[in-house]
């Protein structure tokens, strides 16, 4: 009977383990090989097609130390993306504060109105977006403020949600105490929930900083004239337009080594990880 | 517990945020019944974009459905999300039960899709795809879309696959069921819900795709709405108002139906 049981066990592990098997092959042949072919690519001439035969060289590599665009490119995406974070954080943090102290299904309705864009095509709210300030404020257009008024208006969910995930966490007692203790209003945010909600600011500035260094969309909407040249332009324009794939592999690895580099550090700034309640749940 | 009021500068903010969240996206619902092509200037209403809209050949072609975009976007969002919810719940479920070595990398490799940037992804699927000599078209598209909808199934259905009562299923067995029927019968069930928030998720990444689509499958002529709409950005039609309007009367009803289902459910638990 025992031996049974055990061998039936073994047949229904083995029957659940293979279910896996179809989506590891998916998960090797779409998201690992075309990583390592990217990479092989980014060190090929442009000229030959395919990954046969191969050649080898540095040139596009070289080609930015070389090529203003870029350099021009990648300090521009960068800069507007620094910005539009900053913008996201000071809008979103007030926002996601001012949820909290709200009645729970209040906050839950809002907290849905304030998602809901999300389930939009992204180019329909920017083309949206894009006709609004047209409409009243003209002068944006073909401006970097502009762009990060867009970038803002697309991305900032992204940076309120995670900090309301921690805000709600925090503990009320922890506050009670501050007072208690003689601190003001102010000073309890400053010491108490500011250092507690850390984790979930560092999550939302990742999630509105990567997209926004990488986009394509809202430049080519909000600076229709195309004189805010970012990295996501550089890409589209040498793959759509002139058909240099090697190079643009070449970008886009540069491109995700900068951003491993910028995860990095503000995963390391993350000091307080952990010390809400339940903050497991919140992710 | 102390009354929770709100400060006349914190509504003024809310508002504020609001009106710029909302104000474009009903400025295009209103305009889409403009009777001048104008976004500016009202001149009286109309349902003519509409009509225009359903007689538009390329994006309604109701003799040849594959020449329609329309119809090919949501033939692709659908098929994408068929593949990834069987691929991503099946995973997970196996995921349970293999080697920890196998489940960390598993759940590593899911990761890349998820946090890189989408130009990244766009950018090695049109190598890979380029590598193999497979020509652009909706079927380079198809498989994009499975590619990087699947890990988001996977990250929706585990945590429920993990929460299950493994005794439940062990029961099954036990009362002699083959692990076909103990899975269709007793697992898939008890997390039905997380499948359909997984499928919901897949549809609407694929619904509104724009990068990788555009990378993998711009170039062959092979539009879905997003490349579309991006390729008309310079001289939009005034359709594409109307076009907007429908999807966003559709989401914001999906919306509001979850939010009335959840606000059930929490007063029965309250």
């Amino acid at each position: 009977m025992q031996s049974v049981d055990i061998k039936k066990s073994r047949t229904k592990k083995k029957f659940e383990r293979a279910l896996g098997f179809p989506y590891y092959f998916v998960l090797i042949v779409l998201v690992v090989i075309p990583i390592f072919l990217m990479v092989i690519s980014s060190f090929q001439l442009d000229r030959s097609s395919g990954i046969f035969p191969i050649s080898f060289t540095f040139s596009h590599y070289l080609d930015f130390l070389k090529a203003t665009s870029f350099v021009r490119a990648m300090t521009s995406s960068l800069w507007i993306a620094a910005a539009t974070t900053v913008v996201t954080l000071i809008i979103g943090y007030p926002l996601a504060y001012i949820l909290t102290k709200l009645k729970f299904r209040l906050q839950i309705s809002l907290l849905l109105l304030i998602n809901a864009p999300m389930w939009i095509n992204m180019l329909l709210r920017v083309r949206a977006l894009e006709q609004i300030i047209r409409m009243l404020f003209p002068y944006l257009i073909d401006s970097v403020p502009g762009v990060v008024i867009g970038l803002v208006y697309v991305y900032l969910p992204f940076m309120v949600l995670p900090i309301y995930a921690v805000l709600s966490k925090i503990d009320t007692n922890l506050l009670e105490s501050a007072a208690d203790l003689g601190a003001n209003r102010f000073k309890t945010i400053l010491k108490v929930v500011v250092p507690l909600s850390l984790s979930g600011v560092l999550s939302g500035i990742l999630m509105v900083f990567l997209p926004a260094a990488t986009t394509i969309i809202i430049p080519q909407y909000l600076a229709p004239s195309q004189n805010i040249y970012m990295i996501g332009t550089l890409i589209e324009k040498s793959i759509i337009n002139n058909g240099r794939i090697s190079y643009a592999s070449a970008v886009a690895i540069v491109l995700s080594l900068v951003i491993l580099g910028i995860v990095y550090y503000i995963k390391k700034l993350d000091k307080y990880k952990g010390v809400n309640r339940n903050e497991k749940e919140a992710y | 517990m102390k009354k929770k009021r709100i400060s006349p500068t914190s509504l003024i903010f809310l508002i504020l945020v609001f009106v710029f969240i909302y104000a474009p996206i009903i400025s295009i619902a209103v305009f889409s019944f403009n009777e001048a092509n104008s976004l500016v200037r009202w001149s009286g209403f109309t349902f003519a974009r509409y009509i225009e809209l359903f007689t538009d050949r390329e994006l309604f072609n109701y003799s040849n459905p594959r020449e329609s975009i329309v119809f090919m976007t949501l033939w692709i969002a659908a098929i994408s999300t068929l593949v990834s919810t069987i691929l991503g719940t099946l995973a997970a479920i196996a995921l349970t039960q293999t080697k920890k070595v196998i489940r960390d990398l598993t759940m590593s490799v899911n990761n890349i899709p998820i946090v890189s940037p989408e130009i990244i992804t766009a950018v090695s699927l049109l190598v890979l795809f380029g590598a193999l000599q497979i020509a652009p078209s909706y079927n380079t598209m198809l498989l994009a879309h499975i590619a990087f909808s699947t890990p988001y199934v996977l990250i929706t259905v585990y945590p429920k696959v993990k929460s299950l009562d493994p005794n439940i299923a062990d029961a099954a067995y036990d009362l002699g069921a083959s692990p076909f029927k103990a899975l269709l019968k007793v697992i898939l069930p008890q997390i039905k819900v997380a499948i359909i928030a997984g499928a919901a998720i897949a549809f609407t990444m694929s619904f509104d795709d724009f990068i990788i689509s555009y990378f993998v499958a711009g170039s062959s002529g092979d539009k879905n709405i997003s490349i579309y709409l991006y390729t008309n950005r310079l001289s939009p039609k005034p359709i594409i108002n109307a076009l907007s309007t429908i999807i966003l009367l559709i989401i914001g009803g999906k919306i509001t139906y979850d939010y009335f289902k959840t606000g059930k459910k929490m007063e029965e638990i309250e």
